[in-house]
């Protein structure tokens, strides 16, 4: 897994982690892999697996990206079913932001 | 050792403990949950400030995330338990007594937040290295959020006993409704606490009660509310036994004071 601490997490690009780029986190102007909210993905087969952690665990916007995940990996040739996963470890932090989230953020002029 | 995702090691850890108690710990911990958020949601709109209407709002929502997020757990424990594990068809709710209703005033929501909030916050800390997985994987982040919450009982019930007249008396009246029952919402004395045995916890009932003193006896004494506690040395104690003939081991709650008793005259 990625480095989480301090100056930006730095995440794979594969098929599944660059599907998941195009998700957008519904609040803030980036995508969920840009905000840290992917834990892990991986393909077995036609199965896909994605583990996801949120900002607060009252997030209000769980089940919107849930659904967004899904399509979005859907999408890709040969998966035929995504399963997802809920974690609380690692805890989310802004440790968790890449470095281009940060980035984005700040232009937004989200506070860091 | 915990997987470092997070990733849950259920079948192992459920077999290592005792199924029963950990259902009945997760349980009031969801239960409790949803109904202090509920009740902090009462007041998103008609709380003494805006600011603290937000904190309501924002203080809700962590509560019944919470709650959402340990309901799912009741189920791997118990896997029979059907309908007694969704909060929308439970009806075997095990929350404290004074969140059954909503608050009857500002000086309520302050003492939940002061006592209920900050007890439930301590039985997380001492689970956040459990060897109950689920627990352990959901205590660090209840952790991170719950200290706004701290922060905002403290601030208040600091304000309300400044307040001084009638604010003060509400308040330390709300504190005195609520006490008995969260500190022996931590569980009766006793050895052999099989939370603690079994590493689901750190603590024994006893242990997380003198923590709880810990954490809310110097604010509640620095501001001179008068509540049966006092310093002892480096520890806090109650100065009054607790009513456990008035305890329910299956609710987790106390049965109302009869009409009369000392107790109930002093809380009036």
């Amino acid at each position: 897994m990625a480095a989480s601490v301090g100056i930006g997490a730095e995440y794979p690009h594969d098929e599944l982690w660059d599907a998941l780029r195009a998700v957008p986190d519904p609040e803030m102007a980036i995508s969920i892999v840009d905000m840290g909210l992917v834990v892990k993905a991986e393909r077995a087969d036609t199965t896909c697996t994605v583990t996801l952690t949120y900002t607060a665990m009252g997030c209000p916007a769980m089940e919107m990206i849930e659904e967004d995940v899904r399509a979005a990996l859907l999408a890709l040739p040969g998966i035929g079913e995504v399963v997802i996963e809920t974690v609380w470890q690692p805890v989310w932090t802004k440790g968790r932001l890449s470095a281009e989230g940060r980035d984005a953020l700040m232009l937004q002029g989200v506070a860091l | 050792m915990r997987p470092e995702s997070g990733e849950t090691t259920m079948s192992e850890t459920i077999e290592a403990t005792p199924t029963k108690a950990t259902y009945a710990l997760m349980a009031r911990l969801a239960d409790n949950k949803f109904f202090l958020g509920r009740r902090y949601a009462e007041w998103c709109s008609s709380a003494p400030t805006l600011e603290s209407s937000v904190a309501a709002a924002a203080m809700a929502q962590d509560e019944l995330g919470h709650a959402r997020a340990i309901y799912p757990v009741l189920k791997t424990l118990v896997p029979d338990a059907g309908t007694e594990t969704d909060p929308e068809t439970r009806t075997a709710f095990t929350a404290f007594s004074c969140l059954d209703a909503p608050f009857g005033g500002w000086e309520d929501f302050v003492a939940a937040n002061v006592l209920i909030d900050n007890a439930l916050t301590l039985v997380f800390e001492s689970g956040k290295d459990s060897r109950f997985e689920p627990l352990a994987g959901r205590s660090r982040k209840v952790l991170q959020e719950e200290r706004m919450h701290a922060q905002h009982g403290d601030g208040w019930v600091r304000r309300m006993a400044r307040e001084g007249g009638a604010a003060r008396e509400a308040m330390q009246a709300a504190l005195l409704r609520m006490w008995d029952e969260v500190l022996c919402w931590f569980g009766p004395s006793g050895a052999n606490d099989p939370l603690k045995t079994a590493g689901v916890l750190d603590a024994s009932p006893d242990e997380l009660r003198a923590r709880f003193l810990m954490i809310v006896g110097p604010t509640l004494s620095t501001v001179g509310l008068k509540l049966p506690l006092r310093r002892a040395g480096d520890r806090w104690e109650s100065t009054e036994p607790l009513p456990w003939d008035r305890w329910d081991a299956a609710s987790y709650r106390l049965a109302p004071a009869k009409p009369g008793s000392a107790k109930r005259r002093r809380k009036e």
